[in-house]
């Protein structure tokens, strides 16, 4: 089933109701100058690079390297995250510091690390004013939807496009692997912030993050094509992300209470990874 | 001193005050000044002369004065004066440019003058509800049949004429408890709402197994029992709840839960019933959902944020193109449908100090101009929906499940009490349960479920045994308390039963924050958990792969489990020692009889005691000496007896009192207090009716 709004298409598995702000209503015309702005070097000091320089669209918005590299070989804090189902989003970055998509995409161009420009600078050079900028931005990255994976057919009842293996993978996923305590909903996200043990580094933290080391879920759609992983990219593979939660995340004074070991066997791990890769969908096609 | 000579030197005095020097402008200071006076001294003709200073000499502090001015008229209001209404009128007239104050003063304008006096609207019982009776969804539209589900006949749904003063029956499919023990898969009505033409009727249907439910609908056309057609049937879905049908009966408004934890808004096509997702949400669902007269929306309440009990009320366009808040403000506002003609939506709010009806003004699409106030102090209920003739219907429905806790001294050495037994807890009797006692003793706690059916909210209440002081814990909106509570073994936390957005498990309740996290997800709902006296190890009931229920034993530290006992067991208690657990073994039908004795350390349980039907074992408590536990059994219809038993093997001895002891309690460390909880009076539901409360329906009458 793909529901059709004016703008865009929403894919199987997501709210037919998208949410944008009265005063940036989705047009397929700022979608297009959006897209071209993802792609335009302009919005960086020395044209250098655009958006989709570590939001790679072949990776699903996400970029292979553990942390950004900017303008002028500037190195970045984070791990670009991947940008999916944004419009859904109600905080962004990794420490959901931002509020509203129209805010987040103009944080970029500004930072020294990143396109280290003005963001008068940015509107001059693509002839827009600031206020178009992030709306046409925002608009764009609000209509990159993944969805009609084959977890989403699944859950809609077609119950043999997962294979046995996956079947069993989604029941550790909610059930003994507790995934779902924090990946939930539609866009497989609580949207909160949470202590996964990830910054905590020779006995303290080396990202405070959203403090104490919090940082917010990321969506797991389309994850098999995102690594690395985590909001510092230290775990290259899906594999080191389930034995990393398998121990129950690294110890530290302000742990999640839902991290703990979850004792899975080599074969629920294999599970829960290859449900994982049912995530992909019509973003990948 | 003259009234400037004291503006002067108060004004000199605070300006010179350094906590306010630096942030606060002088018109801020002397407004804090005259607030103080108000609301502390309580000197209110003081504190008008201190706003009318403000007012008079910071002309250009238009934020400031405007504060001032609605601080005034609100004094003037409490004096009882005219004044006030004129000042409110000033702040909107003249100072359009600062919101707050505005919204406040048009608030109190509202409160000042309803639209409708009270003598144009009728408020009345409608129907008591039938003895078993209970109201879970929607009147019809014309406001004559009222649905309810009867779980004195199964759960089954019936429909009750007004107008007739008859029952007919829809369903005969539900069971009650006793088919269900013998095998019976559990079949029970729930929610239900009519189609506009008030010719069909759909409802939610429990099919028996962990989340399976459906959606089924009957035509009301004819007499007897009436067909169903299963119209939703969806394996991942674990509770559809229907709200309203679309005006031209296409749709079918729901609120989804998945067993994957999503709660959802969606539609149900009338037809095929697939279903479109329009919206996930908090776990929390609106109280209340209905289609515009139009059918071009839907409109709901929700809650404003995961951690707050006020919900706005919003409206959302069915294409799902957009969502409008229709009405958001820090007080608690609960949607209970649209005016006949979709011109206004109708709310509960809280915004004047208590649950009023208010109206916002909706049109081409918006919100327009201000709410209304219609109506003072209406309460706080579920709303069964506005009738094509306008008439609001609504249910009172008493406490499910509620007790009057009581605490007595009781001497076990010669059988009488010391001191008899008293009420221990005197607010929101009825709405309590679970009372347990503290580990030290020196405190114990209940559960109280607070708010409306379709909105509850828990609070667990720690008593001082010494001093009396009551405090309350209000647990997260998103927590269902479902089992029962016990302390954690420090008297630092509490365990308890329940889920939070839809996970069920034990969860631990921190004592000073509140704060909870899961510490074992189980399967079913209603877990009950005891913790070892050292912490270190967790006693609860699970379902296995095989679904009997399993007593579970799992160090807290490493998570490991072992299963100390399989089979179907009621009541549990450990020993203070640890050693062992003592439960109640039950039959298939949930008759306790056995009690066994349950060595922690994994060795065997040994039968401490067995009785056979029609006789149960109901009760059970170790006894001070820790030596023997005391079991309660009812041996014929009203018939009770105490018995000791010694678990070191030794014959079980009629335990006899000077005066009966209640039929269950919870046994105080000292040895002596008890805690007991004693049923509430059964009272009936009863369906509301409230009429002629809508101004341009009473205008055309």
């Amino acid at each position: 089933m793909m529901l059709l709004l004016a703008a865009i298409t929403i894919p199987l598995g997501l709210d037919l109701y998208l949410p944008a702000p009265e005063d940036n209503p989705l047009t397929t015309e700022k979608i297009a100058l959006g897209r071209q702005l993802f792609f335009d070097r302009r919005l960086s000091r020395d044209q250098s690079v655009s958006c989709a320089f570590c939001h790679d669209p072949e990776r699903a918005f996400s970029e292979p390297k553990p942390v950004s590299i900017g303008v002028l070989g500037r190195r970045g804090r984070r791990n670009a995250p991947a940008l999916i189902n944004r419009g859904y989003g109600r905080r962004f970055f990794w420490d959901g510091r931002v509020p509203t998509l129209e805010e987040q995409v103009l944080k970029p161009i500004e930072d020294p690390n990143e396109m280290d420009l003005p963001l008068q600078q940015a509107a001059t050079r693509v002839n827009l004013p600031v206020r178009d900028l992030s709306h046409a931005l925002a608009s764009f990255v609000r209509s990159i939807l993944s969805g009609d994976a084959p977890y989403d057919r699944y859950l809609n009842g077609d119950r043999a496009i997962l294979t046995a293996v996956q079947q069993a993978g989604l029941q550790l996923f909610r059930g003994k692997a507790n995934c779902n305590s924090c990946h939930v909903g539609p866009n497989l996200t609580d949207e909160s912030l949470h202590n996964t043990g990830i910054a905590w580094l020779n006995g303290k933290l080396a990202d405070d993050g959203a403090g104490n080391g919090r940082f917010k879920t990321p969506t797991l759609r389309e994850v098999a094509r995102t690594a690395p992983y985590m909001h510092d990219g230290s775990l290259q593979t899906l594999e080191e992300v389930v034995e990393y939660y398998d121990r129950g995340g690294n110890q530290n004074p302000h742990l999640d209470a839902e991290l703990r070991p979850l004792h899975l066997t080599s074969e629920e791990k294999a599970s829960l990874i290859e449900f994982l890769r049912s995530l992909n969908g019509s973003l990948a096609r | 001193m003259n009234k400037p000579k004291v503006f002067a030197a108060l004004l000199a005095t605070l300006l010179s005050a350094p906590v306010h020097a630096q942030k606060s402008s002088p018109a801020e200071i002397l407004l804090e000044s005259a607030r103080q006076k108000e609301t502390l001294e309580g000197d209110l003709r003081g504190a008008i002369r201190q706003y009318e200073e403000i007012v008079k000499r910071f002309t250009a502090d238009r934020a400031t004065v405007a504060k001032a001015l609605v601080r005034m008229a609100e004094a003037h209001q409490k004096l009882g004066d005219a004044e006030a209404q004129k000042i409110f009128e000033r702040v909107v007239r003249d100072y359009a440019d600062q919101k707050e104050p505005v919204d406040q003063a048009r608030v109190r304008l509202a409160l000042l003058s309803p639209r409708v006096t009270p003598a144009g609207v009728v408020n009345r019982v409608a129907w008591t509800v039938a003895d078993g009776g209970w109201i879970e969804g929607k009147i019809s539209p014309d406001g004559r049949y009222i649905p309810y589900v009867h779980y004195r006949e199964g759960g089954n749904l019936f429909l009750r004429d007004q107008v007739s003063g008859t029952d007919r029956q829809l369903t005969n499919t539900g069971n009650d408890a006793r088919e269900r023990a013998q095998g019976v898969e559990y079949q029970c009505a729930h929610e239900y709402a009519f189609s506009r033409d008030g010719k069909q009727l759909v409802y939610s249907w429990d099919i028996g197994g962990p989340g399976r439910i459906e959606l089924r609908v009957v035509n009301l056309q004819g007499s007897g029992l009436p067909a169903f057609r299963r119209l939703f049937d969806h394996q991942e879905v674990s509770w559809i709840m229907p709200h309203d049908w679309s005006p031209d009966g296409k749709w079918i408004a729901v609120q989804v839960q998945r067993k994957d934890n999503t709660a959802q808004i969606g539609l149900v096509s009338a037809e095929n019933g697939s279903l479109k997702v329009l919206k996930s949400i908090d776990w929390r669902g609106p109280t209340a959902m209905y289609f515009s007269p139009d059918g071009q929306y839907l409109a709901y309440d929700l809650p404003a944020g995961e951690t707050v009990l006020q919900r706005d009320i919003l409206v959302l366009a069915v294409d799902g193109s957009r969502e409008i808040p229709a009405e958001v403000h820090p007080s608690d506002d609960l949607f209970l449908g649209w005016a006949p003609d979709g011109k206004r939506l109708l709310f509960a709010s809280d915004r004047g100090g208590s649950m009023d009806l208010w109206a916002r003004p909706f049109s081409d699409g918006k919100p327009q101009g201000q709410p209304e106030l219609l109506k003072r102090d209406i309460g706080r209920f579920d709303s069964m929906g506005i009738t094509s003739s306008g008439s609001l219907h609504y249910a009172v429905a008493p406490p499910l499940r509620g007790f009057d806790i009581r605490t007595a001294e009781f001497d076990f050495g010669n059988g009488d009490f010391v001191s008899p037994p008293v009420q221990a807890v005197s607010t929101y009797v009825g709405n309590n349960s679970n009372s347990h006692w503290a580990p030290d003793g020196k405190h114990f706690a209940w559960v109280s479920r607070r708010g409306s059916r379709a909105a509850p909210y828990f609070v667990i209440g720690i008593r001082s045994t010494q001093t009396g002081q009551v405090r309350e814990l209000l647990l997260p909106p998103n927590f269902y308390v479902q089992g029962s509570l016990s302390w954690g073994h420090d008297g630092n936390s509490f365990l308890i039963g329940g889920s939070d957005k839809g996970r069920s498990g034990v969860f631990r309740v921190e004592r000073e924050s509140g704060r909870t996290s899961l510490v074992v997800g189980t399967q079913q709902r209603g877990a009950a958990a005891i913790e070892s006296p050292d912490g270190g190890t967790l006693y609860y009931v699970s379902r296995g792969s095989d679904s009997q229920e399993v007593i579970v034993k799992r160090a807290l530290a490493s998570g490991e489990e072992t299963v100390l006992l399989k089979g179907l067991y009621g009541l549990r208690g450990l020993s203070r020692d640890g050693r062992y657990l003592a439960v109640v073994e039950t039959t298939r039908s949930r008759i306790p009889q056995a009690v066994l004795l349950v060595p922690t350390n994994g060795k065997p349980p040994r039968e401490l005691s067995r009785v056979n039907e029609p006789q149960r074992t109901i009760f059970l408590t170790w006894m001070p000496d820790q030596q023997s536990i005391l079991i309660g059994k009812q041996v014929a219809e009203g018939k009770f007896e105490k018995w000791r038993i010694p678990i070191d093997g030794g014959q079980p001895e009629p335990f006899e009192t000077k005066a009966p002891l209640p039929g269950s309690f919870l046994l105080h460390p000292d040895g002596r207090q008890i805690l007991f909880q004693v049923p509430m009076p059964s009272k009936r539901p009863e369906v509301w009716v409230l009429e002629n409360f809508l101004p341009s329906l009473s205008a055309s009458k």
